[in-house]
């Protein structure tokens, strides 16, 4: 059997493992976008602080969570009925239309772009650890 | 009838409770130095102070705000625009047609708050007030210099 060159079995590999090293920061970089996106479109209303209520209440650990829920944060009598539990599903829909998900909400503003959505929904799930 | 605390004073409005805090403010209370630009919290015209934090009045519905939360709007931050931002914008000559500048005065008014000495970068990624004029080059050098010059005066 003739063996390959060492250079060319090197650039195989690397095409084949470089994908699986890249992976990780895509997603990291996706999360670093996603608080960009967090701080120019989320941030007048809502903090990761824990505890920190603004307007809107504090999104940290808000994966997981039910709607409506926080401690001690103001929420329309809509969201307060709402009944979300917030995942990935759930706040693709709703970050898209959420007056449409929960009407009479008063958060008012949207995130029309489905990657921007991604993008910080991949944050708000990196505030969570995972 | 909805009460609002808006620059130290608490003033009635009879207007319906979905109304945004921008139409109140300009219209109901004629403070006018607050501008409508994009009408979807995305380009910091209205920003108005909250208790402190930079909020953006358009998108704000006023069932969502308490009598308790001190409203502070362009025309409070100062009583006679002495306030360190309002100076170094004007010894940096700052504003070009001005429409965003209410806005981009009270988003970096609280960032000097928060943040005593901040950095570019910094600056950068917390002032989202946009300028269609292209003033930021000017905004920045003007946040620097009312940082340094802070409140001794």
């Amino acid at each position: 059997m003739n063996t390959l060159p060492l250079k060319i079995t090197r650039a195989v590999l690397c095409l084949v493992v470089s994908p699986l090293l890249f992976a990780a920061p895509a997603q990291a970089q996706e999360a670093a976008e996603g608080e960009r996106l967090f701080k120019a479109r989320c941030a007048t209303c809502h903090t990761t602080v824990e505890g920190q209520n603004r307007v809107g209440p504090s999104l940290a650990g808000v994966f997981g969570r039910t709607s409506g829920s926080v401690e001690g944060a103001r929420y329309s009598n809509a969201m307060k009925g709402a009944n979300l539990t917030w995942d990935e599903a759930t706040l693709e829909t709703y970050l898209a239309n959420p007056r449409g998900v929960v009407p009479g909400s008063t958060m008012t503003i949207s995130v029309t772009s489905a990657d921007q959505r991604a993008a910080i929904i991949a944050f708000l799930k990196a505030q969570a650890g995972g | 009838m909805p009460r609002l605390n808006v620059n130290g004073q608490v003033r009635e409005v009879d207007v319906d409770p979905d109304t945004p805090l921008l139409w109140v403010l300009r219209e109901q209370l004629a403070l006018t130095g607050t501008k409508f630009g994009c009408g979807i919290a995305m380009c910091g015209a209205c920003t108005v102070h909250i208790d402190g934090v930079p909020t953006r009045s358009c998108g704000l519905p006023i069932s969502a705000v308490e009598e308790a939360q001190k409203i502070v709007t362009i025309e409070g931050l100062s009583p006679d625009g002495s306030h360190p931002v309002q100076k170094a914008w004007l010894a940096l000559d700052v504003p070009q047609c001005g429409y965003c500048q209410s806005g981009m005065i009270m988003a970096a008014a609280s960032l000097l708050e928060q943040n005593p000495k901040p950095t570019d970068e910094i600056i950068n990624q917390e002032i989202t007030n946009i300028c269609r004029c292209g003033t930021y080059n000017k905004v920045r050098a003007a946040i620097h210099m009312a940082a340094e010059r802070g409140n001794a005066g």
